[in-house]
């Protein structure tokens, strides 16, 4: 579902790819600002996500993915329920990217490429997986999971990059991995 | 039947494949690769299951500790584990110079805190409190190193390891436990600042310009040059004396090494041995106020070594 209070007019296109995600169980809001932006979504097959994530294609009931390239541009997705699955893809400088997931047995998979950008998610249930991979400079990736058995991963590949994982519950993994000058990993688990 | 066993099957791989994400060990890992890098991990009051976390830092300058503190701070700990249940590990690895790792782990029975560094100028700094049966570990291999240990709770174990030179170790072992401080290398010191310590307490050091000091009892073993040890214990170092035997043992080979040993407790038993094999070597030993106390010096060389004997009932 598209929040036009929130999200300026979108083409046709976009709006039909936001249908198809509406009847997934899927809420999807793209902003895209200055430059060129694609945001696309669609119904992948287990095997082809699989494939393209890395993510367990046995627990996946339905796909939203995001891809946007260029500057300064946002992404907001919204999952609720069951076994849905997100790849979140963003090249350039300047991008931010929002999600939240609540449920269970939802995974989130986010590359973001370039400096400066911005991932937060938030994960709410139980069995929830999250992926988060930052290449690039100043980057900052924050995420949030409450609830029992979730797992999280944030990889960053640069330097003065941050990460901020956070997770409540009780059987949680979680993994930071840097590589660069200067970063910052912050891991609490309660 | 067929199809219900076939249901069955069905739904018994479904209920494993979907717990296996809930299993009850709780872990945490940051890896950092770079220099002047920060880590931080918390983990507190998980009661089901085991609690790990792991820190690993390639490069120089980093700190395994509170991003947000500002200062150096050995409260807060790189890794901070409290309240927790089943058995919890804290390990940290740094490989580079001027790196500082600190752990700590409150309130846990059956935890393991380990910080290895590999490197000069590095700092460790492990805390454990309360629970029982801790183990402790620092193995730090490069110079100027200095390295930190607090263990309290009954049953403890604490091993420091040091090599090379001009690096400094500090333990404090509370209540019973077994302490083993090992150091090898020049100008290296050594020093236990124990308090109610029933157990073993060792210092080891391997080569020259080294200094070993205990404040209450335990035994110092020195292979080398100009070594010093010292074990000094006096008042209420022990909370009830009379309960237990206290020993000192200082044990030098090499030339010009200096051992003392005082204790000056109100009650229990004491002894206190220096055994120094060389030349240009001085011992000092003295019971002040125990009950049964024995005093031995032992020079291999007394033309040239300067023995001092001092007991008062």
């Amino acid at each position: 579902m598209i929040n036009h209070r929130t999200c300026p007019p979108v083409k046709p296109w976009l709006r039909r790819a936001a249908a198809l995600g509406c009847a997934l169980g899927v809420s999807i809001m793209a902003a895209p600002t200055f430059a060129a932006d694609l945001a696309r979504t669609s119904e992948l097959g287990p095997s082809d996500l699989e494939l393209a994530s890395g993510l367990d294609a046995r627990r996946i009931a339905s796909v939203a993915l995001i891809e946007q390239r260029g500057t300064a541009n946002a992404a907001h997705l919204e999952q609720q329920g069951s076994r849905h699955a997100a790849q979140l893809v963003q090249r350039g400088q300047g991008n931010v990217l929002r999600s939240a997931q609540s449920g269970s047995l939802q995974q989130s998979s986010v590359l973001q490429e370039g400096s400066a950008n911005e991932a937060s998610l938030v994960q709410s249930g139980s069995s929830h997986q999250l992926e988060v991979r930052q290449v690039g400079s100043s980057n900052a990736a924050t995420a949030a999971q409450s609830g029992s058995g979730n797992r999280g991963q944030i990889d960053q590949q640069g330097s003065f990059n941050r990460a901020d994982l956070t997770q409540s519950g009780k059987g949680t993994t979680a993994t930071l991995s840097q590589q660069g000058n200067g970063g910052i990993a912050t891991l609490v688990v309660h | 039947m067929k199809h219900q066993l076939s249901a069955i099957v069905l739904a018994t791989t479904l209920a494993m494949a979907m717990s296996g994400a809930a299993s009850a060990a709780t872990s945490a890992d940051i890896t950092q690769t770079g220099a002047a890098n920060q880590a931080y991990a918390a983990q507190t009051n998980n009661s089901q299951g085991d609690t790990t976390a792991t820190i690993v830092q390639s490069g120089a300058g980093n700190f395994a500790g509170n991003p947000d503190g500002g200062t150096v701070s050995f409260v807060e700990g790189g890794i901070l584990q409290n309240g927790n249940h089943g058995n919890t590990t804290a390990e940290v690895g740094q490989r580079g110079n001027g790196n500082l790792a600190m752990v700590k782990q409150e309130g846990v029975t059956g935890k393991y805190g380990g910080i290895s560094q590999v490197g000069d100028n590095n700092m460790s700094s492990l805390i454990e409190q309360g629970g029982s049966g801790g183990g402790a570990s620092i193995v730090q291999s490069g110079r100027s190193n200095v390295a930190a240990v607090t263990l309290s709770g009954n049953g403890g174990i604490v091993d420091v390891l040091q090599s090379s030179q001009a690096n400094k170790a500090e333990v404090n072992h509370i209540s019973s436990g077994v302490t083993i401080l090992r150091q090898g290398g020049l100008a290296n010191t050594a020093m236990l600042d124990n308090q109610h310590v029933v157990g073993n307490l060792t210092v080891q050091q391997m080569g020259s310009g080294n200094s070993a000091q205990s404040n209450s009892l335990g035994s110092i073993v020195q292979d080398g040059n100009g070594n010093a040890a010292s074990i000094s214990g006096t008042g209420g170092g022990l909370t009830s004396p009379s309960l237990y035997n206290t020993f000192a043992m200082i044990n030098q080979v090499g030339v010009v090494n200096t051992a003392s040993i005082s204790q000056n407790w109100s009650a229990g038993n004491g002894l206190a041995s220096i055994d120094q094999s060389g030349r240009g070597n001085r011992g000092c030993g003295g019971n002040l106020g125990l009950l049964g106390k024995v005093v031995h010096v032992f020079l291999r060389r007394p033309h040239s070594s300067r023995p001092a004997l001092h007991q008062t009932r």
